[in-house]
């Protein structure tokens, strides 16, 4: 066999549960290890030795990928009540990816690997579709309530300076309904435009963002501003094809 | 965008907001055919760390097959993926062409060996329907792992 591939610098591998954990430990002896001379910093997420260490091991996993820059991760149990009792947890222990997520403030996309002779549903698709998903606040952080009766419904932003606090009028109720309110922050957003800009780049595919702009003028303003905050950023460099906002409907 | 979507061929970045990106994200896996075969990636603003991993789940179900000692045809290809798209920005961060190369020649074996007839059952079950039967359609996941291997040995040959 020829001599082993180099690497300077560490990668962080993250162990699993389950089935997927007996097949990551033949890929990672037979597939990798023989050809790769490689340096790996072994955070074990394995369910029962996340409990161990009160999940504190998924905390120092997500850090050292921040310190080296790549982690590599194994499928992992995220606990429900049935994961509990099985087990015996000492609690339902969050998601590890959500946990990983928050610490890096990252952004998830997901990407099929697309082969010949395996049909797809949509058959037309032949090559891979990259979806980015902004996973902070809108509606999964949304304060929501059930209205009863009539009565007008507002929103109060109270500014910390001790400026004026602005009211605005949602809805006068005539009678039952439901409620939401959700935010969002110029920094997620800004993190998440930068994060499909440098997929895309890495790609060299064009980004397409699907947006509601007729309906959601402000917070899609947001978003188109930081995307191109991004594509002025990089024009010198000229390499991604085009950026486009398309309406999702 | 739905519509160029479902029209185009593919390779684009599609961005959403936070709902929609799930709800997407669940589409574009069902028409591409197995969760299988779908990898993910987590990346930070700057584009200089990322994680890779499969996004499919642990497996339970054939887990529980092989703890009693039954053979199970587990996909490994998106969990191979995990290690090919962690190693190959590792090789970018450091600009190691050598292991950028090493890391797409195994996304090729992967993807070679499904294309000469070689591979799980959850596969077997997308070309010739649900009547499937190991030896003739599919492999065991230790046999797939193995095919996997051997060409790989080729390939690096």
């Amino acid at each position: 066999m020829a001599e082993k591939i180099k690497v300077a610098n560490p990668v962080v591998e993250l162990d699993g549960d389950e089935m997927t954990r007996i097949i990551w430990k033949f890929i990672k002896d037979k597939l990798i290890l023989p050809y790769v001379d490689l340096d790996i910093k072994y955070f074990d997420l394995g369910v029962e030795y996340r409990d161990e260490t009160n999940d504190q091991v998924t905390i120092d996993a997500a850090n050292a990928i921040k310190e080296h820059g790549v982690g590599i991760k194994c499928a992992t149990i995220t606990p429900d009540e049935a994961r509990v009792t099985e087990f015996n947890l000492k609690q339902m222990w969050k998601s590890p990816n959500g946990t990983i997520r928050n610490i890096l403030d990252g952004t998830v996309f997901r990407e099929p690997i697309v082969i010949k002779n395996i049909p797809r549903l949509v058959t037309n698709w032949t090559a891979p579709i990259i979806v980015g998903r902004h996973a902070f606040g809108d509606q999964y952080r949304a304060t929501d309530t059930v209205i009863k009766g009539k009565g007008k419904l507002t929103m109060t932003f109270v500014p910390e300076d001790g400026g004026e606090a602005q009211t605005f009028e949602v809805y006068n109720f005539k009678g039952d309904g439901v409620a939401m309110t959700m935010y969002n922050t110029d920094e997620s957003i800004y993190g998440f435009a930068r994060s499909c800009f440098n997929v895309a780049l890495n790609k060299k595919w064009p980004l397409y963002l699907s947006t509601k702009n007729t309906i959601l003028k402000n917070t899609m303003a947001a978003l188109k501003t930081s995307l191109k905050k991004c594509i002025k950023m990089n024009l010198k460099r000229n390499l991604l094809k085009q950026v486009s906002f398309m309406n999702t409907a | 965008m739905v519509a160029s979507a479902l029209k185009w061929n593919g390779n684009f970045v599609w961005a959403c907001k936070n709902y929609d990106g799930d709800v997407q994200s669940d589409t574009v896996a069902q028409g591409f055919g197995s969760l299988g075969l779908m990898t993910s990636v987590l990346v930070t603003p700057d584009g200089k760390t990322m994680e890779a991993e499969a996004a499919h789940g642990t497996v339970t179900r054939h887990y529980r097959e092989h703890q009693k000692g039954n053979p199970t045809s587990t996909n490994p290809i998106a969990s191979i993926f995990a290690w090919t798209r962690g190693l190959a920005f590792r090789g970018k961060l450091d600009e190691n062409q050598p292991l950028i190369d090493f890391a797409n020649a195994l996304e090729a074996v992967c993807i070679e060996t499904v294309e000469e007839g070689k591979m799980t059952k959850d596969l077997a079950v997308c070309v010739h329907g649900n009547k499937v039967s190991h030896g003739d359609h599919y492999l065991y996941t230790e046999e797939f792992l193995e095919a996997i291997d051997e060409n790989l040995k080729k390939k690096l040959a």
